[in-house]
């Protein structure tokens, strides 16, 4: 997959900027809130619809500007394609191919990006959500049917929720609350399926490059914690079936019924499932260094993007800023990893970081908004 | 919405215009100008008819379906199967299964779906008239034709609860996963709802 022209309008604090980008790694070289974050963001947000740094889409539209544009022609599967986004402060309207994309659903799939950024650190230390998210993004970017799953489980676990709010005393209640639970155990079994596989088949991938960045002894396992089914798994065979979670879901759904209604919400599920990191054995959370939580989060970018190759078609990588942490050694391994691949963007703060290395890439300023080719 | 300057009776008609489904801002200000734009004859007499159609327009007091007649003309009608309910959310829905011309049966309209989130709940939709309906013996199998959508979904399992409660041996339907996810009866087309009708499966009790 392959981006040969990039135009964005108002984007983040990008002004106007047009890029025909010729073949090899870019490289973004420019200060801090200058704009280069933000370029990454325009294309990962062609691909998923969200940014790692908002959910409004009015932040997403430079100051006083009232609506922003990006479109990109690129390559995939050895077919070029346009796809655009228009934002106003409360739609955004994709399309592809010039034909306008009725679902969030549609978007998935097309541009296939994977986003590498200082943030990335959240994965180990953030809370389980920040976890269920990256998980969630990069599994629908590889399955793209499981966004609408993923969106009909979310809208009757909010109804079941508001149930839940609102009718304490009603006679109905029992009925009321489930109502929802076909839906909930049809879509969520689903979900927790699809997600369960995905994440361990990611944790295997990252293992892997944990071992190549750091050479050393230490090893990077994990497992899927299931709060549906109270169950926690460590490799793929470990998953039941979408017909055995569904029962096991049901069941726990019904046994916590009570303490739902004593808490207002729905207290298992796929929304509250997590995946926990450990290194030789001791939690990665509580234990890790700075520096093997990098190397974790660069492993488990470095297995998603395996995860998204179809064919010959890889995803494009977009590396924000993320090695200036690490030692020079890691730094070469990393590259070594990303740099022969089909479209990479790397920023930088300054051209030294770069040494030798990135000597003969495409290079371009990004200041106080605006692009421009060389330095 | 932007006041459009020193015309303020048409702000307001723009404003209101605004408000309807599917009308955006410029939409809303383009109408406005054309009825500005138009004979006065045309614009009264639209006024006319809007004036007095919330009279004209009532619920049938059967079946909930929209109508000028109460009864309206489903329930009246002796040709009408009345062994077999169908219930849809809207009467747009009643409309395009009719049009589909694979069913013969009566209608009931809920009025919309359960929607906790919205405050609709049981006694906002016609529940409790459905269920009247249903203890009469000519009734044998109700067809649950809400929108495959989440509301939907939930609306027809609560509905199938509360029948199988009456304990009336009533068969319970609802069309296969046929058409399409999330897609709504009204913008399907006839020959995929006749379909939808005529392999409708009956509801697996859990
Ligand atoms: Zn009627």
């Amino acid at each position: 997959m392959r981006i040969q022209n990039l135009s964005i309008q108002n984007f983040r604090n990008l002004e106007e900027v047009s890029l025909d980008f010729p073949d090899g790694p870019q490289l973004l070289i420019g200060k801090n809130a200058q704009g280069k974050t933000s370029l990454l963001e325009s294309i990962y947000f062609l691909a998923t619809s969200t940014s790692h740094r908002t959910r409004l889409t009015r932040e997403l539209i430079r100051a006083r500007a009232e609506t922003a544009f990006i479109k990109a022609d690129f390559i995939s599967e050895g077919i070029p394609h346009t796809l655009s986004a228009g934002l106003d402060g409360k739609t955004r309207r994709f399309r592809l191919d010039g034909e306008v994309l009725q679902k969030s659903a549609d978007l998935y799939g097309h541009l296939k990006a994977v986003f590498f950024s200082p943030e990335d650190l959240e994965f180990i230390t953030g809370s389980p959500n920040v976890r269920r998210r990256a998980l969630d993004l990069g599994l629908c970017q590889k399955n793209p049917r499981m966004i609408g799953h993923l969106l009909d489980y979310r809208r009757a676990l909010k109804q079941r929720n508001a149930v839940l709010k609102q009718n304490s005393r009603s006679k109905d209640l029992g009925n009321l609350l489930e109502a929802w639970e076909p839906l909930l155990v049809r879509e969520g079994a689903e979900v927790l399926r699809e997600r369960a596989s995905y994440s361990l088949k990611l944790l295997e991938g990252a293992s892997v490059y944990y071992d190549n960045l750091t050479q050393s002894a230490e090893e990077l396992k994990g497992e899927y914690r299931s709060s549906g089914t109270r169950e926690h798994w460590k490799k793929l065979d470990d998953i039941p079936s979408v017909n055995a979670l569904q029962e096991s879901f049901l069941k726990n759904l019904r046994t916590h019924q009570e303490r739902d209604q004593a808490m207002k919400t729905t207290t298992c599920g796929p929304h509250r499932d997590d995946v926990v990191l450990s290194i030789s054995g001791a939690s990665a959370h509580r234990y890790a260094s700075q520096g093997q939580k990098r190397s974790i989060a660069l492993s488990t970018k470095l297995a998603e993007r395996d995860l998204l190759v179809k064919g010959d078609d890889n995803p494009i990588l977009l590396v924000d800023d993320v090695t200036h942490e690490m030692d020079k050694n890691r730094c070469k391994r990393f590259f070594q990893n990303i740099l022969s691949d089909s479209q990479v963007f790397l920023t930088f703060t300054e051209k030294t970081a770069l040494r030798g290395l990135l000597d003969s890439c495409p290079t371009w300023t990004v200041e106080a908004g605006t692009v421009t080719p060389g330095k | 919405m932007k006041p459009l300057g020193n015309l303020p009776s048409l702000d307001a008609v723009v404003a209101e215009l605004g408000k309807l489904p599917g009308i955006g801002p410029k939409s809303a200000t383009a109408l406005g100008y054309h009825l500005v734009s138009l004979p006065t004859e045309r614009v009264k007499r639209l006024a006319q008819l809007l004036e007095v159609l919330p009279d004209k327009i009532v619920h049938c007091s059967v079946c909930g379906m929209l109508t000028e007649t109460d009864p309206c003309a489903f329930c009246l009608s002796p040709s009408r199967d009345r062994s077999i309910v169908c219930v849809v959310e809207e009467s747009l829905d009643a409309l395009s299964i009719e049009k589909s011309g694979a069913f013969t049966g009566v209608f009931h309209v809920l009025g919309g779906t359960l929607s906790p989130l919205d405050g609709v709940g049981p006694a906002q939709l016609r529940i409790k008239e459905l269920l009247e309906r249903l203890k009469s013996d000519e009734i044998k199998e109700v067809i649950l034709a809400t929108n495959p959508s989440v509301e939907g979904e939930a609306t027809a399992s609560f509905l199938r609860t509360l029948i199988a409660d009456l304990e009336t041996g009533i068969e319970l339907s609802r069309f296969a996963r046929g058409l399409p996810i999330g897609g709504d009866l009204v913008y399907t087309d006839g020959e995929t709802l006749a379909l939808a009708i005529q392999t409708r499966k009956p509801m697996e009790n859990q």
